[in-house]
């Protein structure tokens, strides 16, 4: 188990349920409570706290490639010369809204950037500009561009899948 | 592609995120967008069906569940060899993402597990690989944005 102890078997149950597809009927919830044995009430409580606490992070449809259009997406990572600094330049970049993730992660041999920043479906010349602004509004000149060239998995993650028991 | 009407695109705006938890959710959408819940349904079986939605379900914050999670970064010095390298790390169900790009680290995926003994397991498979010349584990320690790439369809 992922370390974490308050979750409960029915707890895994239903996210094994809600991570795959809500059944597509007029009382959903209804329809998960009875194969789990639960009330209505329990499950509209429990995901709706779920939700609410953010365990849930987005909760609807999710489309193929091909309806939302794929886009390249660019990773691009910087070197903040002063470690103090690092929360309040990853603020910085995080507040642009064309970043879609902001995080700051250990620098090795040769490689000193620590702050990652993703940008999704921009053109490359749309790209360049933004992150010329980023660069001038965080004071960050030393940084690197990384355009994807090509996909070669993306996947939902399988939380408490069955195979590993319980 | 089937091509989608004026009803079907209001559809998937409003169904993208924040999905309702009560006792007729598909109603209380229905509603916000001028139609019944039974044509509602209809057409959300129907745009799965006709493969425009992959999956109408929740997604987890992998942290807030217990679970553990790393940027790793590939360098493959023969360019040729990453569709094979690619194959191989695409083989453990924890693989999230895995993207090659344009830099001397050339393949870089995510990993998301139960255990950090998990994700040392597989990076340790990784670098044993004779294609792969260097991985590096770059877990984050801090996290300043996560946001749920979606725009709603043209």
């Amino acid at each position: 188990m992922a370390g974490n102890t308050t979750l409960s078997l029915t707890d895994k149950k239903l996210i094994r349920i809600l991570q795959e597809n809500l059944p597509l009927c007029s009382e959903p919830y209804r329809e998960i409570a009875e194969r789990l044995g639960m009330e209505h009430t329990e499950v509209i409580e429990k995901v709706g706290r779920w939700v609410e606490k953010g365990v849930i992070r987005r909760f609807g449809a999710t489309l193929y490639h091909q309806v939302v259009g794929y886009k390249a997406n660019c990773m691009v990572v910087w070197k903040v010369d002063d470690p103090e600094l690092s929360r309040q330049k990853g603020e910085i970049l995080a507040g642009f809204p064309q970043v879609t993730h902001c995080y700051r992660r250990p620098p090795f041999e040769n490689w000193p950037y620590t702050l990652y920043t993703m940008i999704h479906g921009y053109s490359t010349g749309e790209i360049d500009k933004i992150v010329s602004e980023m660069s001038s509004a965080s004071g960050l000149t030393d940084y690197c561009k990384l355009n994807s060239v090509k996909e070669w998995k993306k996947t939902s993650m399988k939380y408490f899948s069955e195979k590993e028991g319980d | 592609m089937t091509s989608l009407d004026a009803i079907d695109k209001r559809i998937l705006g409003a169904i993208q995120s924040g999905f309702p938890v009560c006792e007729r959710p598909f109603l209380k959408v229905a509603e916000s967008i001028g139609i019944s819940e039974d044509t509602l349904i209809k057409r959300i079986k129907t745009l799965k069906k006709n493969r425009i939605i992959r999956r109408f379900g929740a997604v987890f914050d992998s942290r807030k569940l217990g679970y553990v999670s790393t940027l790793v970064a590939v360098r493959i010095p023969d360019a040729e060899r990453i569709p094979v390298v690619a194959a191989e790390i695409n083989g453990f169900s924890e693989v999230t993402h895995n993207y090659e790009r344009e830099n001397r680290f050339n393949l870089w995926f995510t990993l998301i597990a139960e255990t950090r003994e998990r994700i040392e397991e597989i990076i340790g498979r990784v670098e044993s690989l004779p294609e792969v010349e260097q991985v590096h584990d770059l877990p984050a320690d801090e996290v300043y944005k996560i946001r749920v790439d979606f725009r709603p369809p043209q």
